[in-house]
């Protein structure tokens, strides 16, 4: 029983962390394209983790690649 | 230690988990989910713990959706009143940069409002 509320705590961590990242890339790409922020002004309007960030960065280049 | 997937979408639910599998199956509705439980399985529908079921969250899709969409929310309204406090927006011009459903916004304008107030009160 343990093991399953770790699991649902990692599963929930897990999709509130996507939704986050999914916003974020999106929200960024519009702030750099439309209203000439740098990707790093960008990037401090988001409370993000480290590692969030770099997910997030990582996915902003390849949008803004595009 | 075994990890079932009992959650999934599919169309022959194996007889020996099948009572574990129609209760967690993202494939059916409620109401077929209780049918099954009441017919196949002789539960009564007074004994059915639909509120247990909601709370433990297995319902994979719900779930899913449920915490993706809190996620975007906590993200958006956090960035929307930094992006009015440090940065000068308007409610509307931050609310353009986030893709958000008319849904996501009903729920977001009155949080943004709200820690706006937070914020300039503290200050």
């Amino acid at each position: 029983m343990n093991e399953m509320g770790f699991i649902y705590e990692d599963t929930k961590n897990r999709f509130l962390r996507e939704g986050r990242v999914q916003t974020s890339v999106d929200a960024i790409v519009n702030l750099v394209n439309d209203e000439g922020f740098s990707l790093e002004e960008a990037l401090g309007v988001f409370e993000l983790s480290k590692q969030e960030e770099e997910i997030v960065i990582s996915l902003v280049r390849e949008k803004l690649s595009q | 230690v075994v990890f079932i997937n009992l959650g999934g979408e599919y169309t022959d639910i194996p007889e020996e988990v099948g009572f574990a599998a129609t209760l967690f199956s993202s494939a059916i509705t409620e109401e077929q989910r209780r049918g099954i439980l009441q017919e196949k399985y002789k539960i009564p529908a007074g004994e059915y713990p639909s509120k247990e079921l909601n709370e433990m969250g297995f319902i994979y899709e719900d779930t899913k959706s449920r915490f993706l969409r809190e996620g975007r929310i906590q993200t958006s309204v956090d960035a929307i009143v930094n992006l009015i406090n440090k940065k000068g927006f308007s409610l509307e011009e931050a609310l353009m940069m986030f893709d958000l459903s008319k849904k996501e916004e009903e729920t977001i304008v009155p949080l943004v409002q709200e820690k706006l107030r937070e914020t300039q009160a503290g200050s």
